[in-house]
């Protein structure tokens, strides 16, 4: 395949941030992206998550086995989650209409503000822990096959966090050049320090940044060279500086 | 390229090794044959221009050097011929950056990457830089110095790979829903398998859960079941490239710098 790179054609896909909302004329559809990403309409995004119900249905059967009953039981309820999903963007929705046509920066903000949640809810995810499938889950399984659940649950999570953990050490790594006994050390300090992580990929480098600035650093100055130091320094100084950020994102949801 | 868009996004916000933010997305429709037609018009007579080192090179070269002095503990003599070195390979790396308009070999897999300045580079500077420097390194010292340097530089490179199938991973686990035994058989594949793939490039896709990179889909396929198979298909119909880009601003605060500007 050759690309010929002159012929690209610039789109300014920036919808998804109130940043770009230069143009006065906000409408409905603009507000609907910045809960969908731009990417999916509202209807589009229905589809998929219906299709997520499978998924999640076909996860939970690679660890217990379910019956039809079982299976259409966990449908139903991941349709209750979609559908309370799509109130609240309605509820949303109707706020935004009624918020008029004078769209002054502030009240741009204001709009976005309304949109954030829901946005953040779509990417975390409509099936976690708290939703109906889940609690629907919970009351369809037996005591063995909620164990069986719940170990599952922990090599998923500690999967997600050997990930981002690796994820974070590869790329620091890259800037700061680390050797192999750096890296390792490094590496099983984060896993030990790390907490919950969601499925939220996005913000991950800011959160294993944000984790390790938590980690006391007498705890790792001595794995580390002066120059090194001073550049993890910086980083950790960057992750404690995204806590709001990552705050209002839910991924310190764990945190008291 | 079929019927569908082809879509580029570049993520703006390396500096220096990653960051994530202003993402602006670049899109043309592979049917645009005029704009096509036009590129290659630009592509013709371009006068010869002395090479230059691309400055946006010459943070990587100072990564890897820093690695060098702390990998193989050269003596400062060494060190100061292992600069020298790495300064003429530097110029010796303008013949990566290519032109406006100049169309580049790309095979579905490839990582891209741009410069700060939107520079196209034609293949992945991470490894050309180690390539190059493993290269000028060999003459300059020991032969103890040079195998402690291999040994870690090939962990190094396997770390990166293992983060970044692990990326990979996950993007496929999210749309088919992996079993153990799957996670296993197609990590191994990538492992060994997909070269090319780069973690920064990755990461934009990472940033953009929306976007599947392209695959290669002979290391994914035969571990999946049929209905698995067919979820692939539709996942994948859309193709999507993204292009990593270098920022020459140093926000690490790594400030060893052997290459000066």
């Amino acid at each position: 395949m050759r690309i010929v790179w002159q012929s690209l054609v610039v789109i300014n896909c920036l919808i998804s941030s109130p940043l770009l909302a230069q143009n006065p004329t906000i409408g409905i559809e603009q507000f609907d992206s910045w809960i969908f990403q731009g990417t999916l309409n509202r209807d589009q995004a229905k589809t998929t998550l219906e299709s997520r119900i499978d998924l999640e249905i076909t996860r939970i059967s690679q660890t217990v086995s379910l019956t039809e009953e079982q299976k259409e039981r966990l449908k139903l309820a991941g349709r209750g989650d979609i559908k309370r999903f799509y109130d609240r963007v309605e509820k949303a929705r109707q706020k935004f209409l009624s918020m008029g046509e004078q769209w002054e920066q502030n009240r741009i903000n204001e709009a976005y503000q309304l949109a954030v949640p829901l946005q953040q809810e779509l990417r975390n995810g409509l099936f976690g822990e708290t939703s109906l499938l889940q609690k629907v889950v919970v009351s369809t399984v037996d005591e063995e096959q909620a164990e069986a659940m719940r170990q599952e649950a922990e090599r998923q999570m500690r999967l997600r966090k050997e990930s981002a953990v690796k994820v974070f050490v590869a790329n620091l790594g890259r800037q700061v050049p680390l050797t192999s006994a750096q890296r390792t050390k490094l590496t099983d300090l984060l896993l030990e320090k790390m907490k919950s992580i969601g499925r939220e990929d996005a913000y991950i480098y800011y959160l294993v940044s944000y984790r390790l600035s938590e980690v006391p650093r007498d705890s790792y100055s001595t794995m580390f060279d002066e120059m090194q130091l001073k550049a993890i320094d910086q980083a950790t100084r960057q992750g404690k500086g995204m806590k709001a950020m990552l705050k209002q994102q839910g991924l310190l949801d764990d945190e008291l | 390229m079929r019927q569908v868009a082809l879509i580029f996004i570049l993520l703006l916000w390396f500096d220096r090794g990653v960051a994530f933010g202003q993402v602006v997305i670049k899109a043309v429709r592979a049917q645009a044959a005029p704009l096509k037609a036009a590129a290659i018009e630009e592509i013709k007579d371009k006068p010869d221009k002395p090479p230059q080192a691309p400055e946006c090179l010459r943070p990587l070269i100072n990564a890897e050097l820093s690695f060098v002095k702390r990998v193989c503990e050269p003596t400062d003599e060494q060190m100061t011929a292992i600069v020298e070195a790495a300064k003429e390979a530097h110029k010796a790396m303008a013949s990566i950056i290519t032109e406006q308009g100049q169309a580049i070999a790309w095979r579905p897999g490839d990582a891209m990457f741009m410069g700060p300045n939107q520079e196209r580079i034609s293949t992945n500077p991470f490894r050309r830089v180690r390539e190059d420097i493993a290269k000028l390194l060999k003459p300059l010292i020991s032969a103890e110095q040079y195998a402690k340097y291999t040994e870690e530089a090939e962990l190094r490179d396997l770390y990166e790979q293992d983060a970044a199938v692990g990326i990979v991973l996950d993007m496929i686990d999210s749309r088919l829903v992996l079993s153990v035994d799957q996670r296993n058989e197609i990590e191994k594949k990538l492992m060994t398998g997909w070269k090319e793939l780069d973690l920064l490039w990755l990461q934009n896709y990472r940033h953009n859960p929306q976007y599947m990179p392209t695959m290669p889909d002979q290391l994914i396929t035969p571990s999946l079941s049929a209905s698995q198979r067919a979820l692939w298909t539709a996942a994948t119909q859309q193709k999507v490239t993204m292009y990593a880009n270098l920022n020459q601003g140093n926000s690490s605060g790594f400030t060893e710098e052997w290459i000066k500007p």
